[in-house]
């Protein structure tokens, strides 16, 4: 008898145990999406999410910003001192060797849930301090989701001034969010021009959403999340790259933002070359920025190999002896004859290299990604938008727009000269000599930023590279490759031409 | 298994003692190992008087004055008739007896199946095979001797993880570890460490302790095991108490090892010279702008002033440095025993081993009890535990890191002296002078950057045995595995590793919880004396969890601070959780008609939580048949075949260790998320709820036969192994918010013949016994995501391998210029190959995962108490790339120690030689150690075919004889000698042809060679 209710105890539990609701397992380290996106603070942390993706070293953590320059003509590559090879084909513009962040995509889509979210009223807002939080949020989400677009579609893209051959395929801007699998589209390129509007309209809502916060700039002064005065700043990027001979237009708009950027006095160009180089050398926080992507702590440091400070520069000790960081891209000599060696800060910026075997010419480097003293190498935040290259907006839309004033874009310019110990340019300095120094200035001010190559792509000129080739404005190397197996896993996708 | 059949034995031939004219007596003692055998069933021929020899092997029986014949048998023995005479004293030795071995039978989980019953293929190994092998897991000591079973080290260092592969590679994106079953505790394999560069999870575990290995090759063996299944079962159980009086068995050995070979690398002088011709010709284009000349003058300057006078540099042989002779010694204690109700196996041991390398070490302490109960004519109860502590000292980090302190040693200059002159070790040496300047002695970081991990171990199985009836018992079953590994490393803060973050110390904590339950019945019947069934029926559960958490803290404020946390500043904090549930319903029936012809059917309901809803449950069928011919009439004309079978077997298993949490979308969170000191979530698992099953469908065909009374005896089986649902990824569009996304959409075929051949080649006093066995495997995917279309970037293409070689093929050297060539696609010259030039390398298998074929032979002779035994292994056909040497031979980017071959390097116009010009820097392509972003894979230049004969086991042991071991009050002694790795033959040039099956094999620490002696008594 006993064996008998132990045998269908055993029967009982068998059954049981043999049905899917036994299999069930519960995740710890992770959560499943009904728990995910409902409060403010899960919406902020996601938020924190997308601008972790800043930091990537294909990104603002290294190569967004190195390779427009290894691409272009500021830097050279000093591989064979430092053997490393890297970077290599970058400084010959082989063909593939560019930027590839077609990646954004990824982080792209976490913006769209978290803006589907916030939109569908999925997070439950309890008070006002929650009302604020989640404009803010919306209002950031926004502002990362045009930086990762305007990125790509320069990146990827012709100028809209400048399109060859017609190919006039923008980036896929996608807005709907993909939460499981059935939902994954497969888009296709729209136009450059749709995109420039798309990226136009985020910012716009973007600066409203901020704007609806309260606070004059969305957040308290914290230029390490995008604030209103980023959105109107990056606006202002944006209606400077469309501005031009067909979209005259746009340099009105260019102008309206830079000063609107300008005036929130978020950020205020510096007082003299002393502050300058302090700022960049000595400072967690750049003085000058009005966005700048925040490294906190080892964790987040890409190392001194991978980190811009690891490229850019190298730490000798007494007898010479490398210590960290490579310094295999320099400054380039056609660099360093644009600038006034004697009076410019920006030069002082650049240290001169002790001569070494295999590297018979002493060099310089630049210090811009420099940690602060006695810290970790190669741990320094990196600037997405500085205050000086507002004014340097405004001067150039100021002399190129449909009604030129030469006299505010000198005003403009003399800013940013006499801030670097630079004398100002009086009134003899006009026409088309103006227009020359304006783009001399904004080539020696946003030197190793990450500009160079797009500001010659966006004006459709050549690139002379350091030693005499020249990479022409129709050349296909110009544009960035998508990714192949961005290719295979969508049919719709073009690949540029000529890869 | 023979003792269970001895106990039966006893409770068997009980008779009654008649009244005898006079009584003999004597002793019954095995001729194979001179052991006593108790049991043994001694008959007065042609009477019913008789009896059974006792524990110890005596017996005692009345006879008539007149005397007769005795005759003596035992199930497994050959049946011995032996005249009495005027004796009192008849002593025996039983051999045994091949034809009988039939009997043996085969025990999983579940059921117990005579071997003439068994239709599927199943290897075995006795636990004598193994013993005393200064091994530390035993997953090792499987290699080359069961055919089918393939093992790779992952990692020389002792208690390292180890890759088991039966029957080829079944999986891409899976596991390809069989399941392990450790006396009813199932154990899935792995390396559990997270610090420690490589911890066994089968290292808790005394080799002497085991009895037997048995692995379940095909489905028909393994189905019953459905969802854990399909990369084959490896059943280990651990010895058991036999009744009578208590047995003492003490093992002591002591061996050394070394290393098998080092890499030949030049000295100081050559070195420099070396160093001075690079930089004259990376300085010969300038000779155009500062004339002639100007080349080797500022090579000269350059490498006076970094390295000094040549000729009065002195050597240093690194590799001699790193490396130690090390020390292994091993001491193990049973004790067993019991009467008719209780048995009892208790044992002890403690094996430490110091590696060949510096700072690596492994210790580990087993307690061990095996209990059986008797509770009452219907119940029984079997209690098993085995606990272990292992203590791992390793140092460094595997791969290309100049941390680890193999790649520090093989990469330091010649010239750098590692001490001081007052004789201490040099922190940071001289001559550091390139882009890697501040590297570090790697003496001083095996000292001031330890690292230890602790592995804890308890595995314990409880189970209750009901007779319902004569033929049904139920059978009630619980086991638990419970680890916990602490593990903790420190990084100096004037290391490389430690000085960014001022020192750091991490520790690391984690605990496995692995519980299952089984509930079987099992009915055993024979009707009309020929129709035999053997029917089991069940359920099973099983789950398992592993949590853990760890820190690190920086900013050490003393370096002798070693394992805390105290005073330093939190940087990581992490914690780590899995979990995974299996349940099963089972049933396997084998039935026989007068064992003659075996029919079985075995059938699982497996549900596993690693998949999505709707589809977590499959079912893993077989079917399988065997027909013993030797026992059809028509064979009895043919006497010198004493068994033939044949076999043949199909079915379903599946492999459900795919990783976790594919099936649903997660939200995660960490480091990689958080953004200026706040925390960050972000979508991290895009959910595929269709994910299923990985199934391998195998066929199985085998022949078994036993020829002149077992002098040859042989399996030999052929399998088709389909895997079917592979998991891969299937690359999706960024825009979707993942790269891929994991499906379950290829095919991948093993295939193979496995046989095993075992013969006496001479018997009698002297006896000569050999042992071979190879497989032959091919492996090939047979379709990826869609017909036809192959993943060259995940290195899969449909007809080939997994693990094919694919790249650009070295063409040599232009004597004219002395730069390296490649064949481009067409078969011409090119300086720079382009991606599309590379092509599948033909060499070997082609293959970096699995050789052509791969096995073993043992031959065994014996005389008297003498035994000797050399057991060979081979592999052959398998690539590997030999790291170390291209490493050590490449471009002089870094400045680190070169290889011999340098010494051919090409040096003038006209030279014929392989090996191209040396010039610093990455200018020509394909002297760098890359081509189209790959390892030493990238290009074929040091691919090499890694085929290997090896000398694994060279044992020689002597059996002191019974009367001079009884005068010393013992029951037996034993002393041996082993050898280990003492010979290899290969072509390889890489450090050991050895290595886990990979591309690269950098940084990780080879087997090593070993001579053990050692004593072994019993009393």
């Amino acid at each position: 008898m006993r064996l008998k209710i132990f045998l269908s105890l055993i029967l009982t539990a068998a059954i049981g145990f043999s049905c899917e609701e036994s299999l069930e397992v519960k995740t710890r380290s992770q959560l499943t999406e009904e728990l995910v996106l409902k409060d403010v603070t899960t919406a902020q942390s996601f938020l924190n999410g997308i601008l972790a993706t800043m930091r990537n070293g294909a990104y603002y953590g290294n190569n967004f910003v190195l390779f427009p320059e290894l691409l272009a003509d500021n830097c050279k590559l000093v591989n064979a001192g430092d053997r490393s090879g890297r970077g290599l084909n970058q400084s010959i513009n082989l063909s593939g060797a560019h930027i590839n962040i077609w990646f954004l995509y990824q982080p792209m889509n976490r913006i769209n849930i978290l803006l589907d979210a916030i939109n569908s009223g999925d997070i439950v807002i309890t008070s006002q301090a929650d009302a604020i939080t989640v404009n803010r949020v919306k209002a950031q989400a926004l502002f990362m989701r045009a930086l990762f677009y305007f990125d790509l579609v320069r990146t990827y893209a012709h100028n809209p001034n400048y399109i060859i051959n017609n190919w006039d395929k923008g980036v896929p801007y996608i807005t709907e969010p993909v939460r499981s699998k059935d939902e994954i589209a497969f888009p296709n390129r729209p136009t450059i021009l749709s995109n420039y509007e798309a990226i136009e309209s985020d910012l716009l809502a973007a600066i409203d959403a901020f704007t609806a916060t309260g606070s004059p700039n969305g957040v308290t002064v914290n230029r390490n999340v995008p604030s209103r005065a980023a959105a109107q700043a990056l606006l202002a990027r944006v209606y400077l790259y469309w501005a031009g001979p067909l979209y005259p237009e746009k340099y009105a708009l260019a102008s309206q933002y830079a000063t609107e950027a300008i005036n929130s006095a978020f950020a205020v160009p510096v007082a003299n070359g002393a502050a300058l180089n302090t700022q960049w050398t000595v400072n967690t926080v750049n003085a000058e920025s009005i966005f700048e992507v925040a490294f906190n702590g080892n964790a987040e440091n890409l190392g001194g190999d991978n980190a811009l400070q690891g490229w850019y520069t190298r730490q000798v000790n007494a007898a010479g002896q490398r210590v960290t960081g490579w310094g295999d891209v320099i400054a380039s000599d056609e660099l360093l004859a644009e600038y006034n060696q004697t009076l410019d800060a920006r030069f002082t910026l650049l240290t001169q290299r002790a001569v070494r075997d295999f590297e018979p010419v002493a060099s310089r480097e630049t210090r811009k990604y420099n940690a602060i003293t006695g810290a970790v190498f190669g741990l320094d935040n990196v600037p997405v938008i500085l205050i000086p290259e507002m004014y340097l907006i405004r001067a150039e839309a100021n002399l190129l727009g449909a009604a030129p004033d030469e006299n505010a874009a000198r005003a403009d310019l003399n800013i940013v000269r006499t801030r670097c110990g630079l004398t100002a340019l009086d009134g003899t300095t006009t026409g088309a000599a103006l227009v020359t120094e304006l783009f001399a200035e904004r080539r020696r001010e946003l030197a190793f930023e990450g500009h160079r190559l797009f500001d010659l792509t966006r004006r459709g000129l050549d690139v002379l590279k350091p030693g005499g080739n020249v990479i022409e404005y129709e050349d296909f190397r110009v544009l960035a490759n998508i990714p192949l197996a961005e290719i295979q896993g969508n049919v719709n996708l073009e690949q540029n031409p000529g890869y | 298994m023979r003792r269970i059949l001895l106990f039966i034995a006893v409770f068997t031939f009980s008779f009654g003692l008649y009244a005898q004219e006079r009584v003999v007596s004597g002793k019954v003692t095995s001729a194979d190992d001179g052991s006593t055998l108790p049991g043994v069933n001694v008959v007065l021929k042609g009477t019913t008087t008789g009896t059974v020899t006792d524990t110890d092997g005596n017996y005692k029986l009345s006879v008539p004055e007149s005397g007769g014949t005795l005759v003596f048998s035992f199930v497994g023995l050959t049946t011995i008739e032996v005249g009495i005479g005027s004796r009192s004293v008849v002593d025996v030795q039983m051999a045994s007896d091949f034809t009988q071995l039939n009997e043996v039978v085969v025990t999983d989980s579940y059921q117990s199946i005579k071997r003439a019953e068994l239709s599927g293929a199943v290897g075995s190994v006795g636990g004598k095979v193994i013993e005393n092998l200064p091994i530390p897991s035993l997953d090792r000591a499987l290699q080359g001797r069961i055919a089918g079973v393939q093992i790779n080290s992952s990692n020389g260092v002792p208690g390292g993880n180890t890759q088991v592969r039966i029957r080829g590679v079944g999986s891409i994106s899976g596991s390809n570890e069989p399941l392990y079953i450790v006396d009813g505790v199932q154990i899935t394999a792995g390396d559990r460490s997270r610090r420690i560069i490589s911890s066994n999870v089968l290292n808790g575990i005394n080799s002497n302790d085991i009895e037997n290995i048995e692995v379940l090759k095909d489905a028909a063996a393994a189905s019953i095991y459905g969802a854990q299944a399909a990369n084959g079962v490896v059943i280990i159980t651990t010895k058991k108490g036999k009744s009578g009086a208590v047995k003492f068995n003490a093992n002591y050995y002591y061996g050394t090892s070394d290393v098998i070979r080092k890499q030949p690398l030049i000295n100081s002088k050559q070195w420099m010279d070396l160093y001075q011709e690079g930089q004259a010709n990376f300085y010969q284009p300038y000779n155009s702008v500062f004339g002639e000349g100007f080349n080797t003058e500022i090579a000269d300057l350059v490498t006076e002033v970094n390295y000094g006078n040549s000729d009065a540099a002195n050597t240093y042989d690194w590799q001699d440095l790193v490396t130690q002779r090390g020390v292994i010694n091993n001491f193990d204690f049973s004790a067993s025993g019991g009467n008719e109700k209780n048995r009892f196996f208790v044992s002890a041991s403690v094996n430490k081993q110091e590696a060949q390398f510096i700072a690596t070490d492994f210790t580990r302490s087993t307690f061990k009890v095996n209990y059986d109960n008797q509770l009452s004519k219907k119940l029984s109860s079997s209690l098993s535990l085995n606990m272990s502590v292992v203590k791992q000292n390793t140092q460094g980090v595997g791969g290309f890191n100049t941390n680890n302190a193999l790649v520090g040693a093989i990469g330091r200059l010649p010239m750098a002296n590692p001490y001081l002159t007052n004789g201490q070790i040099n922190p940071n040496l001289t001559y550091a002078i390139g882009p890697l300047g501040n590297l570090s002695n790697p003496l001083w970081l095996a000292q001031v950057n330890p690292q230890q991990g602790s592995t804890k171990q308890l595995l314990a199985n409880y189970s209750v045995n009901y007779a319902i009836n004569n033929d049904l018992t139920f059978k009630s079953a619980y086991a638990i595995e419970y680890t916990v590994i602490d593990e903790w490393a420190f990084f100096d803060s004037r290391s490389p590793a430690g000085s960014a973050a001022a020192g750091l110390a991490q520790m690391f904590n984690t605990r496995v919880v692995n519980w299952s339950t089984d509930q079987t019945i099992n009915y055993v019947k024979t009707f009309n004396d020929k129709h035999n069934i053997n029917a089991v029926g069940g359920f099973s559960f099983r789950e398992q969890k592993l949590d853990g958490f760890n820190a690190t803290g920086q900013g050490v404020s003393n370096n002798e601070f070693k394992r805390t946390l105290v005073g330093t500043t939190p940087n990581v904090v992490n914690s780590v959780y899995g979990i995974f549930k299996l349940s099963g319903l089972f049933a396997r029936a084998v039935y026989s008609y007068d064992e003659k012809y075996v029919a079985t059917v075995t059938v699982r309901r497996d549900g596993s939580s690693r998949f999505g809803d709707g589809r977590k449950f499959g079912i893993f069928p077989s079917i399988s048949a065997a027909w013993n011919i030797h026992r059809e009439n028509f064979m009895n004309s043919l006497g010198f075949i004493n068994e033939l079978k044949l076999r043949a077997s199909f079915g379903r298993t599946g492999n459900q260790d795919i990783g976790a949490d594919f099936p649903i979308s997660l939200y995660g969170g960490g480091a990689a998320f958080a953004y200026n000191g706040g925390g960050g979530l972000s979508f991290t698992n895009l959910g595929n709820p269709q994910l299923q099953w990985e199934t391998n469908e195998t066929i199985n065909f085998g022949l078994d036969f036993s020829l002149l009374k077992g002098r040859i005896t042989a399996t030999t089986d052929y399998f088709i192994r389909n895997t079917k649902n592979l998991l891969l990824p299937q690359v999706l569009p960024s825009n979707s918010g993942f790269a891929t996304i994991i499906e379950n959409v290829g095919t991948l075929q093993n295939r193979g013949l496995e046989l095993g051949i075992s013969t006496v080649n001479i018997d009698g006093a002297f006896k000569w016994t050999t042992d071979f066995n190879v497989t032959f495997i091919k492996n090939e995917v047979t379709k990826l995501l869609r017909d036809g279309e192959d993943l060259p970037n995940n290195g899969l293409w449909v007809g080939r391998p997994l693990g094919q070689a694919w790249t650009a093929r070295y063409a040599g050297v232009n004597p004219a210029d002395g730069r390296a060539m490649w064949y481009d696609a067409n078969n011409n010259i090119t300086y720079d190959p382009q991606a599309n030039d590379r092509v599948f390398l033909s060499r070997g298998s082609g293959s970096f995962l699995l050789p052509d074929y791969y096995g073993g032979f043992t031959n065994t002779f014996t005389y008297k108490g003498f035994e000797v035994s050399a057991f060979f292994q081979f592999n052959i056909g398998q690539l590997a790339a030999s790291n170390f040497k291209a490493n050590s031979s490449m471009d002089y980017r870094f400045d680190t120690a070169q290889d011999e071959e340098m010494l051919e390097r090409w040096q003038k116009p006209g030279d014929i030689t392989d090996v191209p010009r040396i010039i610093p820097g990455a200018q020509e392509v394909g002297s760098a150690n890359s081509l189209f972003g790959g390892a030493i894979s990238g290009h074929d230049r040091f691919t090499e075919d890694a085929s290997y004969l090896r000398l694994k086991q060279l044992s020689i042991a002597y059996t002191l004889p019974a009367s001079l071991v009884s005068r010393l009050k013992l029951s037996s002694a034993r002393v041996y000698l082993q050898g280990v790795n003492l010979w290899t033959l290969t072509e390889f040039t890489g450090l050991d042809p050895e290595f886990a099956a990979n591309t690269s094999n950098i940084g990780v620490l080879p087997p090593s060679q070993g001579i053990i002696a050692g004593v072994q008594f019993g009393f």
